[in-house]
């Protein structure tokens, strides 16, 4: 298994079948997580607030906080002390866990229940519930300022999919709701899947359609939509040198498009490895790099030259264990670096990219399962969904 | 061909006969042999002579059993890039086809095909519109995955319309009805239909030189019925234009070596059969060896392989090994 970044030509050399050794000194690093920590039942959703990290636990009904400077757990939240969320519903089982902008509170969400919790962990305690009924929350949470979200949802009617709340009295307060449908005309049911926002657009994908519909923010009723591939998964929008693209993957084309939201033109569509899954980009727009969960690599697209920059090997290369890429998280670094960290489901472990070099510069191994992460400047928290641990990593080492 | 007694080969056709499998070739077929769609449906009459089959008459019936081994290989996507299927997984099918084929009269038959399926899905699954996609414990599944089920029933009858000179071929007129029998939704492995009723009507023609014998078949398929999910399923090819041409050359006395290629060209969403609006298109070459140890009855292997290059879109590829017995009573 070769890591490091491949270019295009050593990629397809290397697609062909002859062998092309990264150079030794651009080989990422092999290590192993830090410590490890037990967690409930199946860790998932997962964010840093206040200090604290929030771990939440779908198949264990609980929300565990540990200190992020001592690692050690402050308190478990049971179903006792999370309640009923409105509606009456019972269980707790949150997977989705995203931090408000602020650092002071933390945001968990059930894809299968009509609500939002509000925690604020340096007090380890939930302090809202915010009733959503009857839509449910999808997979993805977007801040657009300090205090206005915009969630991704399903319904089953007017196909709303996405859903606006802003807190405007603190978030322990209840927020303002505005269900919004941001799909292809005559779609009845919402389904909403990633949620890409950036540049004063919204985007959503749906797969049920094949679709990808967006919106200028500032004129929320003239809704774009595109039909550009099967299966659209992953969107970002980017906005390199002032130019804002929408930027998605087709998971079952396995392709990325590339499309340009001023003018209203597909830039490109691009082949890339089986299964894009998820992506994330660099701040500056100029890059968007997305997870191949089937082809063990992550895929580097170039936004401003509309065409694939290279991949990066990913995972331990192990002959049984497909490294398969799932989520992809972006880091800040030191003094302005920046990184991307891959979950390899597959192999148990999480690789590290510098955004600077397109290249891997470390692999390291942690629990066994799915993986999401949380950071602090000093340290990365990874969830190991099948081992119900959660893995910490000095990240001072790997700047 | 007159009614002949159990041959040598009677053992072997019953055990054939119990793994389920067989052909009547209609060239309606064709895309199913291609591996593109459903598994349960027939695996590939037309690389067992399908064509030819229409043109018999003397005896009173067909009987066909056949077993294939379909491994699938990767997909193309809607532009017809190909990719493999996700690493470290496999998805198999090995499906057994029983066909009886009665015919009436000179130039006339009456069939029926009876398939059953079994797939074993290991790290992915088939989608919509011929894709393979990764699965894992964060889409519920943890393991290799086992079912299978009867397919897709299908009743075909044809008509000889010309029986051919010395310079033209044999033509005959055949129609089809495939019934959704098969499963289409729920667990993609236990995935053995299309999900809808077909219709199917077609040509074949045949043409013998000394020798070697070529047959073609040209057939439109049109969906009767609507397919239920929001997305269609993993083996629905919505209207389509099927073919296949094939060639078989006698190079010993009972044997023949041949080579035929199958490929479909569908269009779903076009006659409203499909939510989504899609074309799909695929191409298989297979090569064949067939032993006829008396007029009456035989055996033949073919081996599929879908081509990794255009022309293929939205569509899975597959390697595919057939083995079938025949015998006229």
């Amino acid at each position: 298994m070769r890591h490091g970044f491949l270019p295009a030509t050593a990629a397809a050399i290397a697609l062909s079948g002859c062998p092309v050794p990264a150079p030794a000194d651009l080989a990422p690093r092999e290590l192993v997580a830090d410590r490890t920590l037990p967690t409930g039942k199946g860790p998932h959703g997962i964010a840093v607030a206040a200090g604290v990290v929030v771990q939440a636990n779908p198949a264990g009904g609980t929300i565990d906080l540990f200190d992020a400077e001592k690692e050690t757990l402050i308190k478990t939240l049971t179903p006792a002390d999370l309640g009923t969320l409105v509606g009456g519903v019972a269980t707790a089982s949150p997977g989705l866990t995203k931090a408000t902008p602020d650092g002071t509170y933390a945001l968990t969400a059930d894809p299968a229940i009509p609500g939002v919790r509000v925690l604020k962990p340096g007090e380890a305690r939930q302090v809202a519930t915010v009733d959503i009924g009857p839509l449910k929350p999808s997979s993805r949470i977007v801040w657009a300022d300090a205090t206005t979200a915009y969630l991704s949802v399903t319904s089953e009617g007017g196909g709303v999919n996405a859903l606006k709340l802003a807190w405007k009295n603190g978030f322990e307060a209840p927020p303002e709701k505005e269900p919004l449908a941001i799909t292809r005309a005559g779609v009845d049911k919402g389904a909403g899947g990633s949620i890409g926002l950036g540049a004063g657009f919204l985007a959503l994908a749906n797969g049920t359609d094949n679709s990808v519909s967006f919106v200028s923010l500032a004129a929320p009723a003239a809704i774009t939509s595109l039909q550009l591939g099967n299966n659209p998964g992953p969107v970002d929008i980017v906005n390199p040198a002032g130019r804002p693209l929408l930027v998605f993957g087709n998971r079952n084309s396995n392709t990325v498009v590339v499309y340009d939201l001023q003018s209203r033109a597909t830039i490109a569509t691009l082949p890339v490895g089986t299964t894009p899954t998820d992506m994330v980009a660099r701040p500056d727009g100029r890059y968007v790099y997305g997870t191949c969960r089937g082809a063990a690599n992550v895929c580097v697209i170039d936004t401003v030259a509309g065409k694939v920059h290279g991949e990066i090997r990913v995972g331990l290369g192990l002959a049984d264990k497909p490294a398969s890429p799932v989520h992809i998280y972006h880091a800040e670094g030191q003094e302005g670096s920046h990184q991307a960290w891959v979950g390899n489901d597959g192999d148990a472990s999480v690789t590290i990219i510098d955004m600077q070099a397109n290249r891997a510069i470390a692999v390291v191994k942690t629990g066994a399962g799915h993986h999401k992460m949380a950071f602090t400047p000093t340290k990365a928290f990874v969830s190991n969904l099948t081992d119900s641990t959660l893995s910490v990593i000095d990240r001072k080492a790997l700047y | 061909m007159g009614n002949a007694p159990a041959g040598a080969l009677a053992a072997p056709a019953l055990a054939l006969a119990a793994a389920a499998a067989a052909l009547f070739a209609p060239p309606a077929l064709a895309c199913s042999s291609c591996g593109c769609g459903l598994p349960g449906s027939s695996s590939d009459v037309s690389s067992v002579g399908g064509a030819a089959l229409l043109f018999g008459g003397e005896s009173r019936w067909l009987v066909q059993s056949g077993i294939s081994f379909r491994d699938i290989t990767g997909s193309f996507n809607e532009r017809g890039s190909w990719a493999a299927k996700p690493q470290g997984s496999t998805l198999t099918t090995v499906q057994g086809n029983l066909g009886l084929t009665y015919y009436p009269a000179d130039g006339y038959t009456v069939g029926l095909q009876a398939p059953f399926a079994i797939n074993r899905l290991v790290g992915a699954q088939w989608g919509s519109q011929g894709a393979v996609s990764p699965v894992d414990e964060l889409d519920g599944v943890t393991g290799p995955r086992q079912a299978g089920g009867w397919g897709d029933l299908n009743f075909q009858a044809s008509a000889l319309l010309y029986r051919g000179s010395e310079d033209l071929p044999a033509v005959a007129a055949w129609a089809g009805l495939a019934l959704p029998t098969g499963s289409a939704e729920g667990d993609a492995a236990a995935f053995t239909g299309s999900g809808v009723a077909n219709g199917l009507i077609g040509l074949s023609f045949l043409k013998g030189y000394g020798p070697l014998e070529l047959s073609a078949s040209a057939a439109y398929q049109r969906p009767l019925t609507r397919p239920a999910g929001a997305v269609a399923s993993a083996f629905y090819i919505g209207q389509a234009l099927l073919g296949q041409a094939q060639a078989d050359v006698e190079v010993f006395a009972g044997w023949k070596a041949g080579v035929g290629i199958n490929g479909f060209v569908g269009a779903t969403g076009v006659v409203d059969s499909a939510p989504t609006a899609a074309t799909l298109s695929k191409l298989k070459v297979v090569p064949s060896l067939e032993w006829r140890p008396t007029p009456d009855e035989g055996v033949r292997a073919a081996f599929g392989a879908d081509p990794t290059v255009f022309p293929g879109t939205n569509a899975m590829t597959d390697s595919t090994l057939y083995l079938v017995y025949f015998k006229y009573l």
